[in-house]
């Protein structure tokens, strides 16, 4: 059991260590107990049960009847142990006993043999054995051997041993519940005790209290430790506070607080000495001594100091100042030094702590900053001594006395003035001696003095100033003001020397008495104002005139009071005034206009000037009013008309002028602006010679001609002249100038007008070049106009008179009135005449012709173009006409008339032939028609031809397929089997059958070749063509690659030129090359060098087609037989020589037709042979 | 293989597919050759329809099938093949008279392994299918079906 098994466990261990100890030791002995003496009981059943039966036995023995002995065992059965029993004879030698008697229980099996030996008793497992002497006399004469079960004792053992658990068992478990208990009762409050403590510790939590479970000692135990905890928490918070306070108290203390231990460790350092030093409590407590914030110097200088006063040397540390407080015990000046070096003087208090029973914990100092009173100290020692130095340097004499009258000071003013030093007052008595030798006088202002000292006493306020005539040293009199002021028991008194003041005072009266005297009789309205008062102090007579009241009433006005509310400008006049007087205030002199309103509401406009009036003790402000409403009445008058006269003259749309010829000023108004583009003022502003600058050159010298004139000689000149304007534009000015005189004949001024005359100028020049123009025009016009006056009865002519009548204008408008009628043609007089008489009575247009007699004899024809033009009243007043002649128009028409009339009979003319034309192509037309459908028909019918031919070839073309295909696939079999025929038989027949094999295989073979061919030469009249520039070279080079597998062991020598490209069917053209190629190889095969050349020929220019060929040096052809070569199955060789079927060539024909071109051939026997074929080129 | 290639012979012609037949026989593969007559009939054959209901369970290696055959042709026929996964490790080798463009690109789409437009002589025929052969007797390396 380790230290750490808790009670619990351990008293569980303990109880069921004992308990099961305790019952495994009785269990334990019982068991053995029981063990032994099963024997020991089997035994003695058996024995007693031998011994019942020995005497039987012994007598059957005796009788020898082992049948009573067998009967007597017999009786074994009843018992139910013995197994087995028999009796043995006890023999001599002890070998092989014979049994006497024996008995088995029916069913068991004995198990032990007959034993020789002693008796005794033997257990095997559940049998035992007793071998039990039969003794006669002592003598064994048999043994008897029982064999028993002892199977039952054994198993009640068993089974006791099992109750033995059973009961352990249960003591276990009881004993388990019993430790529950006990923990309960016992070890539980102990752990919580213990708990608790654990939790006091740790925490500090004086206020847990342990659980008392029971009243037993653990309970005690629990209750005493609450008690002591109590006990404990009380002290505990009592401490607390006590600290607390404490704290509080350091903490809170205005005055630092340092406590250091004996070792000069600093322990306490409060918030008042943190502020005082600068330093944190962190910084401090525990890491340094007090010296820190000594001041070193003064350690030094105070060392030195106590050194000397001591009279032993005095360390300058920590020592001198415990020294110090011992001096000084109740503190002393000392210096501490703050954390960033400046200095604070402090009061320092230091004592000793002491533990109760007397030990020597360290020092406490306590300091107070001195630094505030030693700064008043420095503070008011200064203000003394300025004091003392104002008092010295005061321009006015000072004496300081105290209550019992002695005089303590007087200042070097008084000295001055009095000639009287404090030696020679001592008091104030001899003061008054002095200054006042007449008695009467003296006592006269001693008493006031006195009065005014008690009345100032009385109502606690300084003395009223009492003048009196001071006699000095030396006899001077001086006229005194004194002032007193009693304060802490002393007296100090002023003197003020207002001698000169009190002459100033009536020199001043007297000059304002001539002030008044002045002011009284002047012309303007003059005022004093009291700017403080606010009201006027003084006015004359004249603003009593202006203001309309008394000067009685005028002392108690404010400048408001004489003031309308508001002033002209609109702003209130309280305001304005207000400004007004502090600029006045300030020193601004400017005069302005003021609106002051009388008490009948009059307003009167003032002209006012304010000034600063000189005044020792008032602020007093002059102003004098000059009433200028009239005047500015006037000047409205004068404005308002000259106003007038601006808009007026503005508005002439003229510049007007007036210059003085004397000052050389001009003065201009009028629409300046608007015509020269300068304002009136700006002109005003010109310098002299400025206009004339601006006269053109041209109209320069007869301008300088007119102003000189002017200059000279009054009168009025009227001139133009062109002037630039501002923009730089020319305008021409009209100039109307009269110069005037005052007596003389000199002008002295010159007035004028000057008009822009530029459009009018411009407007009439427009109108003679106008009119210019439109005489021009009439005349060009080729017509004659007239306006024919029906008032007047006059006509104006106009225009081309001579051209038309042969007589001139000016002989037309002087002949006399209706001339014109009687050179009217005389019959179409009356028509003209009518028409003309028609308008002028109702107006409106009308156009006349009529032929009149020219000057040359002739008559001409004229149209009239007249128009009637309103007159007075809306009547025709005038008729307007133009005339034209136009003779030759109407002779023109007349011609045109003439050949109007051929021109229809011409026409007609014309209509007739036309009509028989048209008939003639009518029959042409029809004939036409007719041809055509013969047209159409036969069209028709060629279409219907061509369908059938198309459709029968197209039947041909798949017809010959279809056999061709079909055809194919027998000879295809024929020859197979030909040749299998040929292999199964080859050997077994004669020769001549293989030859015939051989040739029935061969003609198979032909007749397919035969059949493709066909095949080829059908489906190339079927295949559409795709026509695409083709590139012969490369085909040549396929065919020639096909080729190879038929050239070996051919020596051939291949020449192939450049081929251009040609447009056709690919595959097509293929075919041409490969058959001519082919032809050209198997031709050549008896060559031992075939030379085979494929070229272009060169065509010659214009050539629609490429020409080719394909050229050998083989077997040639007859060229009598050239025309069969392209036939079909046509062949000009013996199949012995070259094998084929001919349709090559028909193929290359056939094809190189259906692309439009030709095929054609040359050859030589046994030479070669030269095939051409010629295609369409590709167009590159 | 041990076994022999069999092979399917569709031909209308009996004395063409006879003649395809020794040729087969000369290249060695002649021992298992069945023919159909007419689409009809190889269909029913590959199907195991008809009267070759009991016909062998697995179908042939190689199936020679001409194109212009009566009832059903060459294209139905081998559309239907290609349609069957059973028979997709069954080669099919077009044998034809035709060489049109057109009835090859159609083989080709239906899925033909090869096209061979029938020699006129038995020899070549012997040739091709001799060239032809190899692929036959070697089963796929890659074991596609």
């Amino acid at each position: 059991m380790s230290p750490a098994t808790s009670i619990r466990r351990k008293v569980a261990l303990a109880l069921f260590g004992v308990t099961g100890l305790a019952l495994a030791a009785v269990a334990a002995a019982l068991w053995i107990f029981e063990y032994r003496t099963a024997d020991l009981r089997a035994r003695a059943t058996l024995e007693s049960l031998a011994e019942t039966m020995a005497p039987g036995l012994i007598a059957s023995l005796d009788f020898d009847t082992p049948a009573v002995a067998t009967e007597t065992l017999q009786r074994l059965e009843s018992g139910g142990i013995v197994i087995a029993a028999t009796v043995f004879r006890a023999s001599a030698d002890n070998a092989a006993p014979q049994p006497f008697a024996t008995y088995q229980r029916p069913g068991m099996q004995p198990v032990f043999s007959p034993q020789p030996g002693a008796a005794g008793f033997i257990r095997r497992a559940d049998r035992a054995l007793l071998k039990h002497f039969l003794r006669v006399e002592g003598v064994p004469i048999a043994v008897l051997q029982l064999e028993a079960d002892v199977g039952p004792f054994r198993r009640s053992l068993r089974e006791s041993l099992v109750i033995l658990g059973i009961v352990i068992v249960l003591v276990g478990a009881a004993s388990l519940w019993l430790t529950r208990l006990l923990h309960r009762a016992l070890t539980r409050p102990l752990l919580q005790l213990a708990d608790t403590v654990t939790h006091v510790h740790t925490r500090g939590d004086y206020s847990a209290r342990a659980a008392i479970g029971s009243r037993d000692e653990v309970g005690r135990l629990a209750e005493g430790f609450n008690l002591m905890l109590a006990g404990i928490e009380q002290r505990d918070r009592q401490l607390a506070e006590q600290t607390a306070f404490q704290q509080a108290v350091l903490e809170n203390a205005g005055v630092s607080i340092i406590s250091a231990s004996t070792a000069g460790i600093i322990r306490t350092f409060n918030a008042a000495s943190e502020r005082m030093l600068g330093y944190t409590r962190e910084e401090v407590v525990g890491r340094c001594t007090p010296e820190v914030f000594f001041d070193r110097d003064e350690m030094v200088r105070r060392a030195h100091d106590l050194s000397a006063r001591l009279g032993r040397a005095i360390a300058p540390d920590l020592k001198l100042v415990t020294a110090l407080a011992a001096q000084n015990p109740g503190g002393f000046e000392w210096v501490y030094r703050r954390k960033d070096g400046a200095q604070i003087p402090i009061f320092l208090t230091l004592s000793a702590l002491h533990t109760a029973d007397g030990k020597y914990l360290g020092h406490c100092g306590i300091a107070t900053d001195l630094t505030e009173r030693k700064a008043a100290e420095t503070a008011v020692r200064a203000s003394e001594e300025r004091m003392r130095r104002s008092f010295e340097a005061s321009p006015i004499a000072l004496a300081l006395s105290d209550q019992a009258g002695a005089v303590l000071y007087l200042n070097r003013k008084f000295t001055e003035w009095f000639g009287y030093t404090i030696a020679d007052i001592p008091n104030v008595d001899i003061w008054y001696t002095l200054a006042y030798p007449d008695p009467a006088i003296r006592q006269r202002n001693t008493q006031i003095w006195n009065n005014r000292i008690a009345e100032a006493s009385a109502r606690g306020s300084a003395m009223e100033p009492t003048e009196a005539e001071v006699t000095c040293r030396g006899g001077r009199r001086r006229l005194i003001e004194f002032h007193c002021q009693q304060f802490e028991g002393l007296s100090l008194v002023a003197f003020t020397d207002i001698t000169e003041r009190k002459a100033a005072e009536d020199a001043l009266r007297a000059s304002e008495e001539q002030f008044k005297l002045l002011t009284e009789h002047a012309p303007d309205a003059i005022v004093l104002f009291d700017l403080d008062l606010g009201v006027l102090v003084s006015a004359n007579s004249a603003a009593e005139q202006l203001f309309g009241r008394s000067r009685a009433e005028l002392l108690h006005c404010s400048i408001l009071d004489l003031s309308p509310p508001q002033q002209p400008d609109g702003r209130a006049s309280a305001d304005k005034a207000r400004e007004r007087l502090a600029t006045t205030a300030a020193g601004a002199t400017q005069p302005f206009e003021w609106h002051y309103q009388r008490p009948d509401g009059r307003i009167v406009i003032g002209e006012t000037r304010l000034l600063r009036f000189p005044h020792p003790n008032r602020t007093l402000i002059r102003g004098s009013v000059t009433d200028i409403t009239e005047r500015k009445a006037a000047e409205e008058a004068v404005r308002a008309s000259e106003e007038r006269f601006r808009i007026v003259a503005e508005q002439t749309g003229q510049m007007i002028f007036d210059q003085d010829l004397l000052k050389g000023t001009r003065v201009w108004a009028g629409a300046t602006a608007t015509i020269i583009g300068f304002s009136n003022e700006e002109l005003g502003r010109t310098p002299p010679g400025w206009w004339t600058a601006r006269v053109h050159p041209d109209d320069l010298e007869s301008f300088r001609a007119r102003s000189e004139q002017l200059r000279h000689h009054c009168g009025t000149q009227r001139f133009g002249y062109h002037f630039r304007r501002r923009d730089g534009q020319w305008i021409y000015l009209a100039e109307n100038v009269t110069a005037v005189s005052a007596n003389t004949s000199q002008p002295i001024r010159l007035l004028g007008t000057i008009a822009d005359e530029t459009a009018r100028r411009a407007a009439e020049e427009a109108v003679r070049a106008g009119t210019e123009q439109l005489r021009l025009t009439v005349e060009q016009s080729g017509q004659l106009f007239f306006t024919h006056d029906l008032e007047r009865q006059q006509v104006r002519w106009a225009g081309a008179a001579e051209a038309i009548t042969g007589y001139s204008v000016d002989f037309l408008n002087h002949t006399h009135f209706g001339w014109w009628d009687e050179v009217v043609h005389p019959d179409d007089r009356a028509a003209a005449g009518e028409t003309f008489l028609r308008i002028g009575r109702e107006g409106g247009q009308a156009r006349m012709s009529y032929r009149l007699h020219h000057r040359d004899g002739r008559w001409v024809h004229l149209l009239a173009n007249i128009t009637a033009v309103a007159g007075a009243e809306g009547r025709p007043g005038q008729i307007f006409g133009s005339i034209a002649d136009i003779t030759a128009e109407a002779e023109a028409a007349e011609a045109i008339r003439q050949l109007n009339t051929e021109l229809e009979q011409r026409v007609r003319d014309r209509t007739a032939e036309l009509a028989k034309r048209v008939a003639e192509v009518e029959h042409l037309n029809a004939d036409l028609r007719t041809s055509q459908d013969d047209l159409a028909h036969a069209a028709a019918r060629l279409q219907e031809a061509n369908s059938n031919l198309l459709a029968a070839n197209q039947e041909l073309e798949s017809f010959s397929y279809s056999v061709s295909h079909d055809l194919r696939a027998p000879l295809r079999n024929i020859a197979g089997f030909v040749e299998l025929l040929r292999k199964r038989t080859t050997g077994h027949l004669d020769p001549e059958a293989d030859r015939y094999f051989g040739i029935v295989g061969t003609e198979a073979v032909r007749m397919a070749s035969l059949i493709d061919d066909l095949l080829t030469f059908s489906r190339i009249g079927r295949a559409e063509l795709h026509f695409a520039p083709v590139q012969l070279a490369a085909l040549v080079a396929e065919v020639q690659s096909e080729l190879q597998s038929d050239l070996t062991g051919r020596q051939i020598e291949w020449r192939i030129q450049p081929l251009p490209p040609v447009l056709g069917d690919r595959t097509l053209l293929r075919q041409v090359v490969a058959n001519l190629l082919a032809n050209a190889v198997k031709f050549t095969r008896k060559r031992p060098l075939a030379v085979i050349e494929i070229g272009a020929e060169t065509a010659p220019a214009g050539a629609e087609l490429a020409v080719f060929y394909v050229r050998d040096n083989g077997a040639g052809f007859d060229p009598r037989y050239a025309a069969k070569l392209f036939g079909v199955f046509q062949r000009l060789h013996n199949p012995r020589d070259f094998e084929g079927t001919g349709i090559g060539l028909a193929n290359v024909k056939r094809i190189v037709d259906r692309h439009g071109g030709r095929v054609w051939a040359e050859g030589v026997p046994d030479q070669g042979a030269t095939f051409h074929f010629a295609l369409r080129p590709a167009t590159p | 293989m041990p076994q022999a290639t069999r092979i399917l012979l569709v031909d209308d012609d009996p004395a063409g597919a006879e003649l395809t037949a020794a040729a087969l026989h000369e290249i060695g593969l002649g021992e298992n050759i069945s023919i159909a007559s007419d689409g009809e009939e190889a269909l029913d054959f590959l199907f195991r329809r008809g009267r070759f209901a009991d016909g062998p369970e697995s179908p042939p290696a190689v199936i020679l099938l001409d194109l212009k055959m009566p009832k059903v042709d060459g294209h139905e026929v081998l559309r239907q093949i290609r349609a069957d996964p059973r028979l997709h490790r069954s080669r099919v080798v077009v044998l034809t008279s035709s060489d049109q463009e057109a009835d090859i690109t159609r083989s080709r789409e239906l899925g033909s392994d090869a096209y061979l437009v029938k020699p006129t002589s038995i020899v070549e025929l012997i040739d091709q299918l001799g060239r032809l052969s190899p692929q036959w007797q070697q089963p796929d390396p890659a074991g596609q079906s």
